[in-house]
Order: structure tokens, then C-alpha cells, then sequence
């Protein structure tokens, strides 16, 4: 029996609740998972207490559902799968433990958001890599946990980035630290004495609990702190718009860029994206998407660090001579966005209010996997004939194109855009979109919701071992019960 | 203790792999015995652990049924592909090891970046390939001789163009795993039918963190069949050379830049390196010194020795030296990279000087290091045929590694070097390249030693570095030192029960790993 005066011996009695309102927060989002009211919000202010949690959960059976992010939440990994849970929220642990310009690093707790960790960097010449226009309450720490794909596709080295190192509590409350924290000094201070900066995205020896925690929708351990590489500042910096009816140009052109390294922000958008990012109202998003070409390759150039002027025009006119070269127009204007707008607007930038996935039918639903930027037009033209196949009008699919690994690979979205009231009556297009995507080869890399159920029955030895992992990192399986392929353990 | 393999368990080898691809003989055995290989020195192993058989698998199917037998009949085994570490050989009894050369399928996905390796191919046979499609694998400092699977699933895996390559921990798409059970565990994108190779986590938690941290198990913890890995930008042309080996004549590299740089203080040399990073320029990057540049120029021992004794090249490099390359996708980028380079290290004191400054032999030495990683091998070996580390820390941000850590290591070095139980090539003789634009660096501080010579003490100089950086909180060989002592003790718990899991029969020879032997003590 979940008792709350356990919790609140912990974190103090203003911080453990069950104010009917704040369960319903965090019992729903915006997926088909069922809703589940939890039975506490608890909200731990330090990394000890997050391990006295953990220990406390193994002690008496509490489940935990670790949350990082305000809502609105999209992909139900933070909506309990069992009774009686306990979510952890831990948004309000919003400090920025340390910047250091000359190692390129930044150190936050899990409830720092984009907004404000950018804010920070931007005064020490400093970028971090940031997913698309995220929403205003998106965790750092909530989101790399999750490997979401980031702008800047020539820094993504690896699936893992941008983290460095970072500290765990794993499911059994033992406190570690991945990547180059999990030194022998005993401290982060005593590591930066002898010149340590948390760098080093590997962990020591044989294993990485970073990497098996990652994608896992906290079913190993919760992340108290994260080391972020960050990357200069541009001081000169340049949006480019290329627009077309059909996408292969575009991809031939985003192939190309970043074969030769020349681009920062790189990822092509739809139209109806597009507009839903910049505009906020339903009607003034029409109009815009009006004035545009279907399909938008956006990207930008920057010149940064010695001789930045130089490099800026350097990388400008290999640009300009590629674009030309491979018959692609790059435009600083389209559809009446300027773009200064777009990068005062967008890039490096998080949502306005509503959200943009939000803006333009009130409600959404996302699909996204991972495949060959090659095959991102046969995905979308298997979208388009499913919706009509079930009734949805295309017209209200969004689409996000994001190269990830240095362009080995590419996140592929879909926006299923609907007025709420709509959204449970779209569910078997959304069931049916994903299975097709899936037998069309669609790589389902964070398997949130009906995606697992479709993913791991063809993964049988990964999930026997996945699940070995969980008994041995989380004896009790106290983290996040039943995600991911973890049911009935 | 090792044994004579069963004879049912030779019938069944054979009737897998074919007659001629196995083998009991003695000769052939002993020729799987010993090894002048990485560890070599630092150990002082001279003769390994001889196996009980060979076998050499073609086939995912072949592995498989070999690891069932091995589980029937109670041997252990360890697979072998190009084999660079004395611990690719059998480091316990009863063991027999699979020699994946038959399995040297190469696969190169041009349009996404990447190449499907088995197990053999080397790096240098990758590189060959994927030039023709304008594209480079990222090759280790083992040289182009290594196999790409073993460095990225088994070993470590950083080399001169880290800068702009990463390193083999990073670079890991799928994977294809038989696990010492006998079962195929597949990592990332392969789990889906169809879907390609071109990611290896997930779905959901990426296992890619069970398979190796900083450094893999050299097959303690199975057999990799097949990886996929990410392949880097090479704008062209094909690397093409002739003439006599080892030095050949490179044909000219176009929008290329090659030079060595000097620095006179580490603190120079680390302000330099931050900025260099940061400008994202280099594709190439080498640290050496005198000892490797002469043991590079040489042929011989005594060339060697008259080399030293002459002392010209000590003069000009004994505190060490860079090598830059540079390879431009465009004339335009070229210029703007050179003004930049050049910038920087007259900003922070540095001297460049040109490749030919010892003529043809430097500069094809620093062309074919930064294009073909040739010659960081050679360095090493030559001439006293064995290279241990004086290595307080392998990686970390370039502050930590010149201005803490390799202070600490040049000193322990002195103390053995004036005991006559190193080679006094000069104390300073740290190899190091910076990674992914300096987001981090690899160095290793070398120590040449004969480790037949009654008077060497192999490894010492490394252990005194490493006790005393580890004793002022810094880390160890390939990050091998995670926490205090207490959480050093429950990483190994972790670890040994992961190795439980995947081997529940203790089947792979684990022995020869570091984590085994840690657990061992």
C-alpha cells in the first residue's frame, strides 16, 4: 500500500501530492495510451533524494514513472503502465551546473529546458545542438535520454550525442556516472582540479550504461545530470530556403551538403509544417502554406571561431556554387518569410504558445522512425495513400525530414493533424499508417506505444537480453514498469 | 591447462567448416601461439596459451555450429580476425580459435555513408574501396592491416583522422553478434525486417552498451559476423602510390595541406590544439616524437642507431611534434583552412616546418600516415620490437592530457629510461590525436623496450604513470579505473553478470580481457 508519508519523509511534505488536477496532469497526453491516473506526483529537488526514492521503491514494490518535461507530452512514455504509480517529476531541478567555453561543455539537471540552458551558452559564445522547435517545457535531459534528433545533422557523430557524461540512478538505486565523469576522482570538482571537463561520450571498460539507459523511456535509471558537448557560436549566420513539388531534388541536395560538411540547421520540412512552425494561427497557417512550395529543404551557414567572417563567405560560395551545380534555387525569402525571421524565429529557438504541433487542428499525433533519406519518398507516398485509404485527408499530414549520424540515416515524421475531439476516431489510421510503414521497412527506434507491439515481436534474442539487462540493473523493476518490450516481467 | 581436442569434437569441426579448414597439426598450432602484437610489450608475453584446434568459419551458420560443439564438449573458444592484441590469441587452456579469414565479405553503402564488414577484411581493404565511391572508413593507429569489425566491436579504435573520422566506438551501426550461447543478437535497424543497417540502437535501450565501453573483450564475449560502420567524406581521388616499399611514392593529394608543427611548451601545444579543434579544419592530426619519427625513418636496427647517434632528428623533434593534414573540398575551402591553420599556431608559438625537411621519407611518412595510417605501426615496433605504454590517460579534454596527465608520465619515464630499463629514445615520446574537431583527445606515451632483454622491465614505466595519475584522480588505461575503489568493485558486479548472462555455459576465453581479470583478483 502506497503510503504517502514514505515519500514525504524525503522530499519534504510540500512536495509529495495527490491533488486529484496535477494526477490528471500526468495521467494522459497526447497518444493512444490508455490513461493512468498515478498516485502520487513527487517532486525531488536533488540527486540524493531521487536515490532515497529509488531505494525506497525497491524497498516496498513502488513503481516510478520519471518525468522531466511539462506537458504537453506526445508518446505516452510517461503515462503509468501499471496502477499505483509514482510519477517522479523532476522539472523542477532547473540548475545549470557549469559551463566551461573552452571545453565546449555544459553540465544540467533533468528539468532545464532548451530555452534556458541556450540563453546561458549564448553569452559564453556558445550553441547546443536542440531538436526542432521543441516545446517550451521540453527537458535537455528528457529529450537526449529519448536519442530525439537534433538540427544540426554534422554534428550528430553518433545517436548518442549530444551527451558527454552523465549520473544514473539505476533501477536498483546504486548512483553511477557514464562517459568521462566515471573517472576515479570522487567528485566532479576533484576531475576539473586535475583539468577534467566530463568530456568523454564512452564509458570506462566494457560497458555503457549510458547507451542501454538511452531510448529505454526510463526503464533502467533516471538521469540527475547530463554533460552536453556544445559547439561555437556563429557570429555570422545564414538561413537558405530551397522549395520544390516533389522532394527527390531536395534530398539529393541534402545528401550532397552534408557529404561536404557545409551546413549547420539542415532538415526539409512539408509546407503545412512549415507554417504551422511560424504561424500560430489555424487560419493565417492556410494562407501560408498557400504561398509555398510543397517541399522545403531549409538550412543555414555559419561562420564561427577564427576568421569568421572568412569562413562565412567560404562556406557561402561552395554553397552557391553546389545549390548551382546540382540545379537547386536557394532563396533567403519564401512565402513571405524573410530569412531573418526564420532564424529570429526558429532556429536555436523553442515553440511559442500553443505549441506548433498544436496550432493548427489542436490536437496532433506523431509517427516517426528512422530509414534511408533515399527511401523518405516511397514513405510518403505510402502516407498519403493510407490516409486516403482510411478517410483522412492528406492535407492534414505533416511532414519532418531530419538527416541524424552525419546523414547515415534519417529521422522521418509524420503529423497526424486533428481537432481533439477527432482524434479517437483516427486511431485505427494511425494503428494502420504504422504497421505499413513498418512491413515497408520503417525502423522503429524508440518503439513508443503500438510501435513496440509491432517492433519486438521480430526481435526476439534482442528482447531476451534487453530484459536480462533489466534484471540485473533493476532487480525490481521499480523503473517504469511494462514499456517498451518489459511487459509482464 | 590445455588439452588435445576430443576426437568427435574434430569430426564435427570438420564436417561444419570443411577438412581443410581445420586444424590440430602441431606446426599449424604453433603458429597460433605467439604473436608480436599490442600487449606484447607491456605484458612481457613472449609465447601465448597454444589453442587446442583452429577453425576457420565462413559462414554466420558455420560460427554458430562451432560455439554448439564448443558447448558439447566442453572447450572454450575465441575468434581471431586480423589480430593485432596478444589477447586475440587463446589466453586460457582447452581453447579453440576461430580464424575468421574466410569471412572478409565487404559491403559499401555509398549513398548512405556506410560499409557491412565481416569479420576479416582489413581497414586498408575498406579504405580501397570506398575512395572509388569518393568516401573513407575511419582507419585505427593499428594501421591499415586491422580488421574494422574487431577495432569497433572488440577493441578500441582511435587513429590519427579521429579529428574527423571519431573513433570505433562511435562509429557502430548494426551489428551481428553470435553470442557464446549460440544465438544471433542483432543490434539496432537489422531487428527490423527491411529496414537496412544503418543505425545499431535500439530498438528502445541500445545494447550496443553491453557490448563494449571504452574497449570491447576481444571476443570474451562472442563472435561479431558482421557490422555495419559509418564511412566519412574523402574528396577524391583514390589514394594511388608506387615504387619500393615501406616508402613508396605517393601521388600528389589535390586541396591538400600536410605539414609538421612545433610547439615549445604543452601549454602552447594544448592552446593550439583547443583552437585547431574548434575551427573544424583538420583531417588529419599525429602527435610523435623523436623516437617514433627515427624509428619511422629507419629500416633497420643499426640504421636506427646511427640515426640517433647522428641526433638531427632529436634536435629537431624531441619535444615532439605534429603532423596536420588537411583535404579540402574545394580550392575556395583549402584557402580559408590554410589561413586559419596558419593563424592559429602563430598565434600560440607554433612552428611549422615542411614535410621534406628530411626529405622524401618525411614527407611520405606524414602523407601515408594521415591518408593510409601506415606508419604509426612501424613507429612503434621498430626497432626494438615491442611498444608499451606509459599511458596515465588514454583520453580525455586536451588540458587534462598535457597539462596534468603527461607531466606525470614523461617523469615516471625518465626513472626507467636512466635505469636502462626502457630505451632512452627521449622521455617525451607521447603519441596523441585529437578527436571529433578536439571535442576529446587520445594520447599514448610510448615507451620502446626489448622485452627479451634481461635487463627490460616491460610495463613498469606504464604502471608507475598510471599509479600516480591515478592517485591524483585522473584515469587509467582506456578509462579502465570507473570511480572510487567500491564502485570500481560493483562496475565489475555489473559487468560479470552481464558475462553470466550471455555465457551461462563459461564457454568464451574471456581470460585474456582486462575485466576478467579484474575479476580474477
Amino acid at each position: 500500500m502506497l503510503n504517502n508519508k514514505d515519500f514525504e519523509a524525503i522530499v519534504g511534505k510540500g512536495s509529495v501530492t495527490n491533488d486529484t488536477e496535477v494526477l490528471g496532469e500526468f495521467s494522459r497526453d497526447h497518444s493512444y495510451e490508455i490513461p493512468r491516473t498515478p498516485a502520487l506526483v513527487v517532486r525531488p529537488e536533488n540527486t540524493e533524494q531521487i536515490r532515497s526514492i529509488v531505494k525506497l521503491a525497491n524497498k516496498k514494490n513502488y513503481p516510478l514513472v520519471p518525468v522531466s518535461s511539462g506537458p504537453p507530452r506526445f508518446r505516452g512514455d510517461s503515462v503509468p503502465a501499471v496502477d499505483k504509480a509514482v510519477a517522479l517529476d523532476l522539472s523542477g531541478m532547473k540548475e545549470i551546473m557549469w559551463v566551461n567555453r573552452r571545453n565546449r561543455v555544459a553540465l544540467v539537471q533533468p528539468g532545464v529546458t532548451f530555452r534556458e540552458l541556450e540563453t546561458e551558452l549564448e553569452s559564453q559564445g556558445l550553441r547546443c545542438m536542440i531538436p526542432l522547435l521543441p516545446r517550451s517545457t521540453k527537458s535537455i535531459v528528457g529529450s537526449f535520454m529519448e536519442r530525439e534528433p537534433t538540427t544540426m545533422p554534422k554534428y550528430s557523430w553518433d545517436l548518442g550525442d549530444p551527451i558527454a557524461s552523465s549520473e544514473m540512478i539505476l533501477g536498483d538505486g546504486y548512483l553511477t556516472r557514464t562517459g568521462g565523469a566515471a573517472g576515479p576522482a570522487g567528485t566532479l570538482e576533484a576531475q576539473r582540479k586535475v583539468g577534467g571537463a566530463h568530456k568523454l561520450p564512452f564509458s570506462p571498460m566494457f560497458m555503457d550504461v549510458k547507451r542501454i539507459a538511452q531510448g529505454s523511456q526510463g526503464s533502467f535509471a533516471i538521469c540527475t545530470w547530463m554533460a552536453l558537448r556544445c559547439e561555437l557560436l556563429p557570429e555570422h549566420e545564414r538561413v537558405y530556403f530551397a522549395g520544390a513539388d516533389r522532394p527527390d531534388k531536395l534530398i539529393e541536395a541534402a545528401y550532397r551538403f552534408i557529404y561536404l560538411r557545409l551546413t549547420d540547421e539542415m532538415y526539409i520540412l512539408n509546407s503545412l509544417n512549415f507554417a504551422c512552425m511560424l504561424e500560430s494561427d489555424p487560419l493565417k497557417i492556410e494562407e501560408l502554406r498557400r504561398r509555398l512550395p510543397y517541399w522545403i529543404l531549409v538550412l543555414s551557414i555559419g561562420g564561427y571561431g577564427e576568421l569568421a567572417r572568412d569562413q562565412f563567405e567560404c562556406k557561402e560560395g561552395d554553397l552557391i556554387d553546389e545549390a548551382s551545380e546540382l540545379g537547386v534555387e536557394l532563396k533567403e525569402e519564401l512565402g513571405g518569410i524573410n530569412e531573418s525571421e526564420y532564424r529570429d524565429r526558429v532556429v536555436r529557438k523553442v515553440s511559442g504558445e500553443p505549441y506548433w504541433k498544436l496550432r493548427y487542428k489542436g490536437d496532433a499525433r506523431e509517427i516517426f522512425f528512422l530509414t534511408s533519406l533515399s527511401r523518405v519518398p516511397e514513405f510518403c507516398e505510402a502516407a498519403r495513400s493510407t490516409a486516403e485509404d482510411y478517410g483522412f485527408d492528406p492535407a492534414n499530414l505533416g511532414v519532418y525530414v531530419q538527416q541524424v549520424i552525419q546523414g547515415t540515416a534519417c529521422h522521418l515524421e509524420f503529423d497526424l493533424y486533428a481537432p481533439t475531439e477527432e482524434t479517437a476516431a483516427m486511431q485505427a489510421f494511425y494503428t494502420g499508417l504504422s504497421k505499413k510503414f513498418f512491413e515497408m521497412g520503417g525502423y522503429y527506434s524508440r518503439p513508443y506505444g503500438v510501435w513496440a507491439d509491432l517492433v519486438y515481436p521480430h526481435a526476439e534474442t534482442f528482447v531476451k537480453y534487453a530484459r536480462g539487462l533489466k534484471r540485473i540493473f533493476d532487480p525490481n523493476t521499480v523503473m517504469n514498469p511494462e514499456k517498451l518490450c518489459f511487459k509482464e516481467m | 591447462m590445455s588439452r588435445k581436442m576430443p576426437d568427435e569434437a574434430y569430426e564435427e569441426f570438420k564436417q561444419v567448416a570443411g577438412e581443410n579448414n581445420v586444424s590440430i597439426e602441431p606446426e599449424v598450432l604453433e603458429t597460433y601461439t605467439y604473436m608480436n602484437g599490442l600487449a606484447q610489450g607491456a605484458m612481457g608475453f613472449h609465447w601465448n596459451r597454444k589453442p587446442i584446434g583452429v577453425v576457420l568459419p565462413s559462414t554466420l551458420e558455420e560460427v554458430r555450429k562451432i560455439l554448439e560443439i564448443c558447448t558439447r564438449y566442453g572447450l572454450k573458444f575465441k575468434a581471431h580476425s586480423t589480430a593485432w592484441v596478444i589477447m586475440a590469441l587463446a589466453t586460457s587452456g582447452n581453447v579453440v580459435l576461430l580464424d575468421m579469414r574466410r569471412m572478409n565479405n565487404l559491403e559499401i553503402n555509398e549513398r548512405d555513408f556506410f560499409l557491412i564488414t565481416e569479420s576479416y577484411p582489413p581497414a586498408g581493404v575498406a579504405q580501397i574501396e570506398a575512395m572509388k565511391k569518393g568516401l573513407q572508413p575511419h582507419l585505427v593507429g593499428a594501421g591499415p592491416n586491422a580488421s574494422n569489425l574487431a577495432s569497433a566491436t572488440s577493441m578500441q579504435g582511435t587513429g590519427g583522422t579521429s579529428v574527423r573520422t571519431s573513433m570505433n566506438e562511435r562509429n557502430v551501426l548494426a551489428v551481428e553478434w553470435v553470442l557464446p550461447t549460440g544465438e544471433v543478437l542483432k543490434l539496432g535497424s537489422i531487428n527490423t525486417p527491411g529496414a537496412g543497417w544503418f543505425c545499431g540502437d535500439g530498438p528502445g535501450p541500445s545494447l550496443r552498451g553491453m557490448m563494449r565501453g571504452a574497449v570491447g573483450q576481444v571476443s570474451g564475449n562472442g563472435v561479431f559476423t558482421k557490422v555495419a560502420l559509418k564511412l566519412y567524406p574523402w574528396y577524391g581521388p583514390e589514394y594511388k602510390g608506387g615504387g619500393e616499399p615501406p616508402f613508396f611514392n605517393s601521388e600528389e593529394v589535390p586541396n591538400s595541406y600536410l605539414k609538421y608543427v612545433l610547439w615549445d611548451s604543452f601549454d602552447d601545444e594544448a592552446e593550439g590544439l583547443y583552437r585547431l579543434g574548434e575551427a573544424e579544419i583538420i583531417d588529419y592530426n599525429n602527435r610523435w616524437a623523436a623516437g617514433a619519427f627515427t624509428s619511422a625513418m629507419t629500416t633497420s636496427n643499426q640504421e636506427y642507431l646511427d640515426a640517433e647517434a647522428a641526433g638531427k632528428y632529436k634536435e629537431m623533434f624531441g619535444k615532439g611534434f605534429w603532423t596536420f593534414f588537411m583535404h579540402a573540398p574545394s580550392e575556395r575551402s583549402l584557402k580559408h583552412r590554410i589561413k586559419v591553420f596558419e593563424k592559429i599556431v602563430s598565434d600560440t608559438g607554433g612552428e611549422i616546418a615542411d614535410p621534406m625537411i628530411f626529405g622524401k621519407r618525411s614527407y611520405e611518412i606524414a602523407l601515408q600516415n594521415a591518408v593510409r595510417a601506415i606508419w604509426i605501426a612501424k613507429a612503434a615496433y621498430m626497432p626494438t620490437s615491442a611498444n608499451t605504454g606509459s599511458m596515465p590517460m588514454t583520453y580525455e579534454n586536451i588540458d587534462q592530457c598535457f597539462k596534468y596527465a603527461l607531466p606525470i608520465s614523461v617523469n615516471a619515464k625518465k626513472e626507467y629510461a636512466n635505469q636502462d630499463k626502457i630505451l632512452n629514445e627521449g622521455a617525451d615520446n607521447c603519441y596523441a590525436c585529437i578527436d571529433e574537431d578536439g571535442h576529446y583527445i587520445h594520447i599514448e606515451h610510448a615507451c620502446l623496450i626489448d622485452t627479451w632483454e634481461p635487463k627490460g622491465e616491460p610495463g613498469g614505466a606504464a604502471m608507475v604513470g598510471m599509479a600516480k595519475a591515478l592517485s591524483k584522480g585522473m584515469g587509467l588505461l582506456y578509462m579502465s579505473w570507473p570511480g572510487s575503489l567500491k564502485d570500481f568493485i560493483v562496475y565489475l558486479q555489473y559487468s560479470a553478470q552481464i558475462q553470466s548472462m550471455i555465457d551461462p555455459n563459461g564457454i568464451a576465453d574471456s581470460s585474456g580481457t582486462m575485466g576478467a581479470s579484474y575479476l580474477a583478483t
